[in-house]
């Protein structure tokens, strides 16, 4: 503890030393107080004792001496102020400060870092630390996970999310498979965007809540499912409504004033009535298969998610979309119209898909009821792909209209896109590096497709 | 010691044309003096330091002065002449007077009057090389205007300081005389009485205890009227350490008098603390007196010491 001035002890000292000196001159004259004139110090040892060049020893008994003798103290004090000692100190005192104050050595710093008295704060505040850290790591994979959850939880509610390529790749084979499984789903008609596709049966209203408030719910049209959440959908522009309609409502459980999802779906219902039993053998199969499907996709696909970032998320799951929707339009071309197989979705986003196929697994497992053959999405898409087949080739290239959408001959099933709207900055840069883009995005109009340079664009 | 002189040769810048033996008794007078004196069982190591630490280039100078060197007496004169001029004046009333002192001392210096064997008795044999030529210097001029100062004052009665404190001293209390207007009441006087003499009982053994530093501080702050940047430069030490050192020997003053006054006579905390309240505004006590060391020693037996 830092002491302090002692008012009262300076007080009493001073005003003895008053009385002391008027003592003192006052007995014995001014001369009071002095030794012996021989015990003086001489002119030598007053100046050595003044510069403080002594010996320890010396210097000791001459300040005993200099305490009871004025005179020479007198003379002391006198040479130590005219050989200016107080400078002289201060300079000292100065260096002093900078010789602490000098940057220490590699050495010395390692040794300061090393010592044990550093260490005993540090190893707390390490451990601390360290602690910290891990319950952050830990706190952020569960908040990280329950974001997964939840934006999964969106996407399944969105038709047309969709799941990485690689994924989207992985589930190709099985999309081929879909129709035989007899799930195809008779609201998705492929290669209409307007279509609603069949969504995760499972999606609870909290679940479509969520999905409506977060920012990429924005991007999914309704959902709409046929047979199993028994939601109307408003029926697509080429739909007819016709008696087939009501048979599929009434296949799918929906009331007689729900509008038909889709009238091609009902149309092919009489035939099912026949194939019913081998479906639903089929069916019991493709379940089984799918559940293994289902956890292998939800694990890639969480794996996937965790490295990709929110908007960017948000943007592949748009492009995705599109492309699932062009991607079930191509296949359904290239396998001769067994387009229901893409309607149903294997290659969608990842959490719909896999919620599609376990709706769909329910729905095999249900039901013997449920008699969509793949035959019968064969024929409804071999006459609507008909009705469909238009193209036009602009500078050197064919493109194939689907529905209001034109498509490039080259591009293939699966391929990325990258969608670019009219009008905006990206498309004006993007034609005045390559103008052969703008004629054929201005001769064909409304959406077109275009494989350029190896990559895909969607003019929108 | 030798080795010590040689050292010592080799540490100036100009040796002077001097050897190690021409520096031999000079060398060894003074470690007699200021070292073995006071510590004969030093060491060699101890030895070589404070050899070391002495002023070679002023000592070989002096030296040389000594043996009769010319150019060293001209470089003599020629670095210390303001020296000697300035430090006259400091002890002069006036230019004249200063010129004459600075002219004595350097008669002084360079031995006008013989010495029984016949040679120069200067001054400069006193020079021992511990501090510097220059402060020797103004010691030497300051001893020799102080002496002058004693002749003339056996001439002239002059008025001190003190005198004045004195006179101003007995003045005020005889102020107070007059002043009291009522006799006290005895039993309060007695008591105020006792209580006066048992703190100054008190603060005489507290101040006995202290070191030699601690009372030359003392004395340099409350009976010098120093300031503390100046007493701490007679002590050797900066400013700031003569403060703590002062603030340290309140506390100690302090408890050692409520010690003493609890223990001899059986004073409560309290008691004593209120006591040294009171005391420390009318205490009439010498402290002077209380300051005197049990020992004076001295540090010499003669004013003046030659080292050959």
């Amino acid at each position: 503890m830092k002491a302090e001035f002692d008012k009262e002890i300076d007080s009493l000292l001073r005003e003895g030393a008053r009385r002391g000196r008027a003592a003192a001159s006052g007995a014995t004259g001014a001369r009071a107080g002095d030794v012996s004139q021989s015990a003086h110090l001489d002119v030598d040892e007053q100046s050595a004792f003044a510069e403080n060049a002594l010996p320890v020893a010396a210097r000791a008994r001459y300040t005993a001496h200099l305490a009871d003798c004025d005179e020479c103290r007198r003379g002391v004090t006198r040479l130590a102020l005219a050989a200016g000692m107080p400078a002289q100190l201060e300079t000292r005192e100065i260096a002093t400060g900078q010789a602490e104050a000098r940057p220490l050595s590699l050495r010395e710093r390692l040794g300061a870092l090393l010592a044990p008295r550093a260490w005993r704060y540090a190893v707390p505040a390490l451990a601390l630390l360290l602690v910290g850290a891990i319950t952050l790591v830990v706190l952020m994979r569960g908040m990280r996970r329950d974001g997964a959850r939840e934006t999964s939880i969106a996407e399944s509610n969105a038709p047309n999310a969709q799941r990485p390529q690689q994924q989207q790749q992985a589930a190709q084979p099985e999309a081929h498979h879909a129709p035989q499984n007899g799930n195809a789903s008779p609201a998705a008609i492929p290669g209409d965007r307007n279509t609603p596709v069949a969504p995760d049966s499972d999606a609870s209203p909290l679940k479509e809540e969520i999905a409506a408030n977060r920012p990429g719910a924005e991007v999914a049209p309704p959902v709409v499912t046929g047979a199993a959440t028994g939601n109307a959908a408003p029926a697509p522009p080429p739909a007819p409504s016709s008696g087939a309609g009501a048979v599929a409502r009434q296949m799918s459980g929906l009331p007689a004033s729900t509008p038909a999802p889709v009238a091609e779906s009902a149309a092919v219902t009489t035939e099912q009535e026949a194939a019913k039993s081998e479906s639903g053998k089929r069916a019991a199969d493709a379940a089984k298969v799918e559940r293994k499907a289902d956890v292998f996709d939800e694990r890639q696909y969480s794996n996937r998610r965790e490295q990709t970032s929110g908007p960017r998320r948000n943007e592949q799951a748009r492009n995705s979309r599109a492309t699932n929707n062009d991607d079930s339009r191509n296949r359904a071309d290239n396998n001769g119209g067994s387009i229901a197989a893409t309607t149903a979705a294997p290659a969608a986003a990842p959490p719909a898909a896999a919620a599609a196929k376990r709706a769909r697994v329910r729905e095999a497992e249900r039901g013997k009821d449920e008699n969509r053959s793949a035959e019968d999405s064969e024929r409804i898409e071999r006459g609507r792909a008909g009705s469909a087949a238009e193209t036009r080739t602009v500078a050197g290239r064919r493109f194939r209209r689907q529905g209001d959408a034109w498509v490039d001959a080259n591009y293939s099933a699966g391929q990325s896109y990258t969608i670019v709207r009219r009008n905006s900055e990206q498309f004006r840069a993007l034609v005045a590096d390559e103008p052969g883009l703008r004629r054929i995005v201005d001769a064909l109009g409304g959406e077109v497709t275009v494989v350029w340079k190896g990559r895909a664009y969607r003019f929108r | 010691m030798r080795e010590g002189a040689a050292r010592l040769l080799a540490r100036a810048a100009d040796a002077r044309a001097l050897d190690a033996a021409a520096l031999l008794p000079r060398v060894g007078g003074v470690l007699e003096k200021y070292l073995l004196r006071h510590r004969p069982e030093a060491s060699v190591e101890e030895i070589d330091g404070f050899l070391d630490a002495l002023r070679a280039d002023d000592l070989c100078l002096v030296v040389a002065c000594e043996r009769g060197d010319d150019a060293a007496w001209s470089d003599l004169m020629e670095q210390f002449r303001a020296t000697v001029l300035s430090a006259a004046r400091g002890a002069s009333a006036n230019e004249g007077a200063a010129e004459e002192l600075a002219q004595s001392v350097w008669a002084d210096l360079y031995g006008l009057r013989a010495r029984a064997d016949g040679s120069a008795a200067g001054k400069l044999a006193y020079y021992s090389g511990c501090g510097s030529l220059g402060g020797w210097l103004r010691a030497v001029v300051g001893q020799l205007a102080v002496d002058r100062h004693r002749k003339s004052a056996r001439l002239v009665q002059t008025e001190e300081a003190a005198d004045f404190d004195r006179l101003a001293h007995g003045q005020h209390e005889e102020t107070d005389h007059f002043t009291v207007a009522a006799q006290p009441d005895p039993e309060h006087a007695f008591a105020e009485r006792e209580t006066s003499d048992a703190v100054a009982d008190a603060l005489a053994h507290a101040l006995a205890g202290l070191d030699a530093e601690d009372r030359l501080l003392i004395k340099l702050y409350y009976f010098d009227d120093l300031r503390l940047r100046e007493a701490g430069a007679v002590l050797g030490v900066h400013e700031a350490t003569a403060s703590r050192r002062l603030t340290r020997l309140h506390t100690e003053v302090r408890k050692r008098v409520e010690s003493f006054l609890i223990a001899k006579r059986g004073w409560t905390k309290q008691e004593a603390t209120r006591a040294l309240a009171d005391a420390a505004t009318h205490l009439d006590t010498d402290l002077r007196r209380m300051l005197v060391g049990a020992e004076n020693p001295a540090p010499s037996e003669r004013r003046e010491e030659l080292y050959e």
